[in-house]
Formats: C-alpha cells, sequence, structure tokens
C-alpha cells in the first residue's frame, strides 16, 4: 500500500482543496491524515454505505463515497481517484475525491454561509471564491466524519 | 381607490412573479439590480428552497425560491433580482436575490388596498408584512427579514 503521509509545516499553514464531480472543499491541510490512490483500498468486506477500507496506524478505517450534494454514493465513479483520511476527533475516516490539491491559506477570498442556508449540523462552515470564479465549501476533517457519520446512521 | 387616481400616483412597488400565480411586492428602493441568467452555485447541505448563491459586487448571495419556501414547484427561472434590506434603520443592509419567472412590473400601491393574505399558499403568513389588492388579487408584501432568517427560526 502506497500512504503519503502530509508533510506539515506549522509555521506554513496551508490548506487542502478536494474536488467532487464539480463541488470544492477547503479544509485545514492538518485534518488530513494521509493521501491515498482509489485503486489501493480494500474492497473486500465493506461496511454498508462504505465502498472499503484503508489502513493507517495499523488499523483500517472506512472510505465513504460521496456526491456533490454531499450525499452517499455506494458505487464509486471512475473519476474519484483519490482518497483522503480525514482526522474525526475519535478516529478516522476516508473520502473518495477526483483531485486533491494543497495551497496557501487565504488565496480565497472568504465568506460567511448565508444564515437562510444554514441547517443545523451542516458540514459546511463558510463558502469562498476561488481564483476562477468558482465556489468552494470551507469544512473541517470532524464536520465532515460527522455528517458522514449522519447518513450512515452511526 | 378609483384606478384613474392611481393611475395618478408614482409607481412605489415592484410587483414580483415567482411562477404557479405566486405573486408578491416590494418597495422600489428595496430592489437593487434585475440580473438575466447569472452563475448560480450549488451548495450543499442547504434547504432546498435555497441551496444556491450568487456572486454580486464582491458578495455571495442566497438565491431565494420563493415557490418552492411556500410549497409550491422549484422555478425553473434564470432571472434574479437582487434585494437590499433592513429589519430595523440602525442596522446594515442585508443583500438577498429572488428568482423570479417574470420581470418585475413597477406598479402604485395606495393604503386603501390593503386586503387580507390570500389563504393559499399558507405560508405566506410567515414571510409576508402586508397584503393589497391589485388587479382582483391580494399581493402580499415580502417580509424579507424573515424570508432570509435562518431556516430554524420560521
Amino acid at each position: 500500500m502506497n500512504t503519503a503521509t502530509l508533510a506539515l509545516n506549522a509555521a506554513d499553514a496551508k490548506e487542502a482543496l478536494l474536488e467532487i464531480s464539480g463541488l470544492h472543499l477547503i479544509l485545514p491541510q492538518k485534518e488530513i491524515r494521509a493521501l491515498e490512490a482509489a485503486s489501493d483500498i480494500d474492497t473486500d468486506d465493506a461496511q454498508p454505505f462504505s465502498v472499503g477500507w484503508i489502513q493507517y496506524l495499523q488499523q483500517r478505517w472506512p472510505v465513504y463515497c460521496l456526491s456533490s450534494e454531499l450525499s452517499l454514493l455506494v458505487m464509486a465513479p471512475p473519476e474519484r481517484r483519490a482518497c483522503v483520511l480525514l482526522d474525526a476527533g475519535t478516529g478516522y475516516v476516508g473520502i473518495l475525491c477526483d483531485e486533491v490539491s494543497i495551497a496557501r491559506q487565504a488565496q480565497a477570498q472568504r465568506h460567511e454561509l448565508p444564515s437562510v442556508m444554514r441547517l443545523p449540523e451542516t458540514p459546511v462552515l463558510g463558502l469562498a471564491v476561488l481564483d476562477g470564479g468558482e465556489i468552494a465549501c470551507i469544512t473541517g476533517g470532524k464536520q465532515m466524519a460527522a455528517h458522514v457519520a449522519r447518513l450512515v446512521g452511526m | 381607490m378609483a384606478t384613474d387616481q392611481l393611475s395618478a400616483m408614482r409607481p412605489n412597488a415592484w410587483l414580483l412573479d415567482f411562477g404557479q400565480n405566486l405573486r408578491a411586492a416590494v418597495g422600489t428602493r428595496v430592489l437593487l439590480q434585475i440580473i438575466d441568467n447569472p452563475q448560480l452555485h450549488a451548495v450543499p447541505c442547504t434547504p432546498p428552497y435555497c441551496h444556491r448563491v450568487v456572486s454580486w459586487q464582491g458578495r455571495l448571495l442566497p438565491v431565494m425560491d420563493m415557490a418552492a419556501r411556500l410549497g409550491a414547484e422549484p422555478q425553473a427561472a434564470r432571472l434574479l433580482a437582487v434585494a437590499g434590506f433592513r429589519e430595523q434603520p440602525d442596522e446594515p443592509t442585508r443583500f438577498a436575490a429572488l428568482l423570479l419567472s417574470a420581470a418585475p412590473v413597477a406598479i402604485a400601491v395606495a393604503d386603501g388596498q390593503s386586503c387580507p393574505l390570500p389563504e393559499h399558499p399558507l405560508g405566506w403568513s410567515n414571510f409576508a408584512l402586508s397584503c393589497f389588492e391589485h388587479q382582483e388579487s391580494a399581493v402580499p408584501i415580502l417580509h424579507l427579514g424573515h424570508i432570509f432568517s435562518r431556516p430554524s427560526a420560521i
């Protein structure tokens, strides 16, 4: 298995930009514990609603595939080429992505999520406008892990 | 008030069409701009009636589908009205966008035209300041502060 643990320099805070079927997610790079190729995921004996397992720290952690609406997909589209392992606080959870890139913090213009759009328990903490005018949702590892846990009924 | 008296008045309201015979009004100073076919950005985990934002003058505005907010079918329209409003005179102006099914029409409204809210849909009582009669129809005046408040607040 080819696990790439992302280097973190505390003095050089960076953010990860995940792309999922056109949806852009921004979260702190330090909350990504590992980056894997989707082809390295062990699909044997997958948990309900998960697409397989990823190995990290001598344990295996479930991997989930999300749509651009952040709903669960039980079949991974072929464009999901990468898997990020997120720090969920009490463990880890894998999320499949199309692309993952790292950028310096504060490149994007940040905005609050309008109050009328703020549902309880949303994993979206805010919005950012990327260089090309596209919108990214600001989130975090714990928020994404909690969102997935709610979706699978954990 | 007689029709000839009304026609002599200056327009003081915009009549907004949300499709499906759903119409409402706002004051002329509330409506700031009409945008035809803007680029809208979907945000996941948001209410179905307000799940997109539009970039406007350095801000990201929530895009409200009033038809969906009132329980009707979502609008397929691509016309947006940008509104600026304040709940209290000493509060900062808030900005938001309303999806329209047709271009707004300037009308003159007088105090003598006040009438009860339409009985259907029921949701109007949450989103209207008052109501007036126009061309034999009851037209609610939008309470934008309530419409764009947090989902749990209504």
